[in-house]
């Protein structure tokens, strides 16, 4: 709860249009793309880093949580104020400060949406790759907040590999630049790679300087259809073996595609095992001969049947089942799960057989999509959260399959972030130390903990209990 | 039909929406407002709020609820096909019920006769919503022309002489008989009624040069949307029942509309007997489009509106009338079935936003140089028309069009008739 004297300071702060206390609006502000729901006590919308400075100041002084927000895209929980407070919204940070064409970097402010920038950057013969799926509407801030990654990860990384510096607002207010536009800078700890990833628990991020890429010339799409999914996971490595890294390498198993087909078919066989998806970018001559060598990897490994998008119209075609599958998930039961456990890529074909198994030994319905390139499964739930007893299954479906990828040395999230969904696993990552160095980062920063509270770090009282659940 | 029975109804339509955000990417008024409010999510999030009780019913959310225009954007993009547009009229008629009628014909008479630039845009619409708008708005006509602003923009938007008799008038006036291939009833929508009588005359020639006896049925009312809109379903449905009533009575082949909304109205009313099709698909998939034989040389470009081409999956059929046309050079538009931000009275109580909405769709009809922008529904054609002469002010060296037609009327034309 916040008193009037704090509403009116507030007010005074970023003009009362930009602060929203209706409980209209604080319920439009109560969620992400989780199931969490939790109404803030209010709602800002700041218009510089200077206003975001004030904010944060009053906000410490009073000992207020403050959630900062993008498009509330989030798959972890991170914009969701669990335990109230101030949500403070980017909306009005939305400016491409810089597009600078001689050092390949960009200053962008955080409320930017991921989509037009690079729109906007590739109209310039420019490439920034990271592409979530979220990427038509979410800001970079947010991807800056989650490291958010995405099929191009496989051969161009995650956010975390574009980030150069940033400007960002501490806990108490004061204003920290960190990075630089240098290609290489080797001067000290490196804080700019802390914040990304931190889900907004470190500090409010108000400025991102981001490296850029010549747009590649030209793109090919391979499809390859298999009987079995060991094959198709096996292929990944056999393909990445070969020393050709596609832009992006997708696998579907026997259930998406099942879902795809039913719901607006695309083509693909039904009673196909997995389908890999692959694009390889390059020169003209380049992809051709790339296209060939994954399309001569996959039939080594078992393919029944390879298609190679030779027009613009049949790469829209063979992606278009890609593109539809989260549409075809979502839409079998009311809940959809997305969840992100990530392994080696050598270990893939592994951890594949093991969700598979994991499901039919709790009785769960798991599709599973994987940026296979890099290891990274998407197993997606399609359950009902009205079922009690169900999401009991999935719950112990989800603890088994984070300690089958542990155990093989893989992570708890590739490029969804920890947020309130994950915290209770950290220590099996990262062990009771790894936790304890974590925290003392993060009272550094924000000794009165009121940055995003109750994200990425277990609660200290933690008996299992989550809140917003 | 949407918005029969109780908010609680919706609930769990309101619980597919797993709140991904993705309608964000291709809602018009979003783009423009960038609140969360403004966006599918944010509407169905405070439907749900308001069952489970975390907020009350209140004006604020009425304001929320109302600030969209039902284009179906979002339904298109969602992953889990929320029927947002089912939600939100359900959530507009439960509101109508818990907090009585808006003072919404105090605030349209405000905030249209008000302002000289919206009345134009608002005569027709304020018709509309009205139950029986055509005496109402014959006789306001005359009060129109007394109410003072620059003549020109009044000009731009209305026929230069604005028809007093209504086009259902002259309909049953004059002869309607033809040779009688099909038996046709014509559905006059409200506007066509009163603004365009010269479609509804092209309308009749067109179907009677493909064999149509035009069949008048006397006492049509409105086909009961805007009602709808506004939550006002005892009279959406009071109306339904007195159109279906009337044109069961007169036995015919089929129900024909020029216009989207209407003809996305009709098709959801029960117990009707004859089907209901659209002008452009009656011709285009039914009859089959006589080829015409006199040359236009013209460049035209067609707006999609939303309700032909989402609501009833008619897309194809009015750009076959066009291309028929000899000579004719027909250029798609970019992001042509985006919404061009009319959406009824949308244009009259969010003014400023939907002028932002309209002048993308201007400035993508404008990129195609045509000098024609084509379009099935006449609530769309009202807001490309006030969009024609605004684009002439903002751009004034520019090759935006000049005329804003029903695909039936260019068809005509090219008859000659």
């Amino acid at each position: 709860m916040i008193t009037a004297a704090v509403a009116a300071e507030l007010r005074g702060l970023v003009g009362p249009e930009h602060v929203l206390t209706l409980p209209e609006d604080l319920a439009c502000h109560a969620y992400d793309a989780t199931h969490y729901t939790r109404h803030p006590d209010a709602v800002l919308l700041p218009a510089s880093a200077e206003e975001v400075a004030a904010i944060l100041r009053l906000a410490n002084r009073e000992r207020l949580p403050v959630v900062p927000r993008g498009a509330g895209t989030s798959i972890s929980g991170g914009a969701v104020p669990i335990h109230g407070g101030l949500v403070v919204c980017t909306t009005r940070l939305n400016r491409i400060l810089e597009i600078d064409t001689a050092n390949l970097t960009a200053r962008v402010e955080p409320g930017v949406v991921l989509g037009e920038f690079q729109t906007t950057v590739e109209n310039l013969g420019l490439f920034y790759p990271p592409d979530p799926a979220s990427l038509s509407v979410s800001t970079l801030g947010g991807n800056v907040g989650e490291n958010a990654g995405g099929p191009r990860g496989v051969k161009y990384g995650s956010t975390r590999d574009y980030v150069l510096g940033l400007e960002v607002v501490l806990a108490d207010g004061t204003v920290l630049e960190v990075g630089a536009k240098t290609m290489k800078n080797s001067s000290g700890y490196d804080l700019t790679h802390l914040f990304v990833g931190s889900e907004g628990t470190l500090g409010f991020v108000t400025k991102i300087t981001v490296r850029l890429l010549p747009l590649p010339e030209a793109k090919q799409t391979v499809m390859a259809i298999f009987d079995r999914v060991e094959d198709a996971a096996a292929t990944v490595s056999a393909t990445i073996a070969a020393k050709v890294v596609p832009t992006t390498l997708e696998l579907m198993d026997d259930v998406v595609i099942d879902r795809v087909e039913t719901y607006k078919p695309a083509g693909l066989p039904r009673d196909a095992a997995a389908v890999l998806l692959a694009e390889v970018d390059g020169s003209e001559r380049g992809v051709a001969r790339q296209a060939d060598l994954v399309a001569s990897v996959a039939r080594r490994g078992g393919a029944r049947e390879v298609r190679i998008a030779r027009t613009p119209a049949e790469n829209a075609l063979l992606w278009s089942a890609r593109r539809g599958a989260f549409a075809a998930m979502a839409r079998s039961r009311p809940t959809i799960i997305v969840e992100d456990a990530t392994v080696p890529r050598d270990r893939l074909p592994q951890m594949v057989a093991k969700v598979k198994e994991l499901a039919s030994k709790h009785d769960v319905r798991v599709g599973i999509l994987a940026h296979a390139g890099d290891g990274n499964t998407h197993p997606l739930i399609m359950a009902d959260l009205r079922d009690r007893e169900e999401m009991a299954r999935v719950d112990r479906f989800v603890e088994e399959m984070f300690v089958a990828a542990l155990a093989i040395g893989g992570v708890l999230s590739g490029e969804h972030g920890i947020g309130n969904l994950k915290k209770r696993y950290m220590a099996w990552q990262h062990g009771a130390l790894g936790v304890e160095m974590m925290r003392r980062l993060k009272t550094a920063f924000d000794p009165n903990g009121i940055m995003n509270p109750g994200k990425l770090l277990p609660d200290e009282d933690a008996t299992g209990a989550e809140a917003g659940l | 039909m949407a918005n029969d029975g109780t908010l609680r109804d919706y609930y769990d339509e309101s619980l597919k929406c797993v709140r991904c955000g993705l309608c964000q990417a291709v809602c018009p008024v979003f783009a423009v407002d960038r609140g969360e409010a403004a966006v599918a999510r944010g509407k169905v999030q405070i439907v749900r709020a308001i069952l489970e009780e975390r907020i009350a019913p209140s004006s604020p959310a009425r304001e929320r609820i109302f600030f969209c225009l039902n284009c179906d954007a979002c339904t298109a993009n969602c992953p889990s096909g929320v029927a947002v547009t089912d939600v939100i009229l359900a959530a507009r008629a439960q509101l109508r019920r818990d907090l009585g009628a808006s003072a919404l014909e105090q605030l349209v008479l405000r905030q249209v006769l008000a302002h000289p630039g919206r009345v134009e845009l608002g005569a027709a619409a304020v018709a509309l919503y009205q139950k029986s708008g055509l005496r109402w708005l014959a006789h306001k006509v005359g009060i129109l022309r007394l109410l003072p602003g620059d003549l020109s923009r009044k000009d731009e938007l209305l026929p230069a002489a604005l028809d007093p008799t209504p086009a259902r008038k002259r309909l049953a006036a004059g002869t309607v008989s033809g040779q009688a291939k099909y038996r046709v009833a014509y559905f006059v929508g409200c506007v066509t009624n009163v603004l365009y009588q010269s479609l509804a005359r092209s309308v009749v020639a067109v179907l009677q040069r493909h064999d149509c006896q035009v069949v008048q049925v006397e006492g049509l009312r409105c086909c009961g949307m805007p009602h709808r809109n506004y939550g006002d379903t005892e009279t959406a449905a009071a109306l339904a029942e007195h159109n279906v009533r009337l044109l069961n009575a007169t036995p015919v082949d089929a129900i024909v509309t020029d216009c989207a909304t209407c003809g996305s109205t009709l098709r959801g009313y029960s117990g009707l007997q004859a089907p209901v099709y659209d002008i452009n698909q009656f011709l285009a998939e039914h009859v089959g489009v006589v080829p015409p034989q006199q040359p236009l040389l013209v460049r035209v470009t067609y707006h999609d509106p939303c309700h032909l081409a989402r609501r009833q999956g008619i897309r194809e059929a009015p750009r076959r009338l066009l291309q028929a046309i000899p000579e004719v050079t027909f250029v798609e538009m970019a992001e042509a079935d985006r919404c061009c931000g009319g959406a009824g009275t949308f244009a009259l109580m969010h003014y400023d936003v939907s002028m932002q909405i309209l002048d993308r769709k201007m400035d993508n009809a404008a990129a195609t140089a045509a000098e024609i922008l084509a379009t099935g529904c006449p609530s769309c054609r009202m807001q490309l028309s006030h969009g024609v002469a605004r684009q002439r002010r903002r751009q004034p060296e520019g090759r935006g069009p000049q005329e804003v037609l029903h695909p039936v009327e260019l068809l005509a034309r090219a008859y000659g008739i």
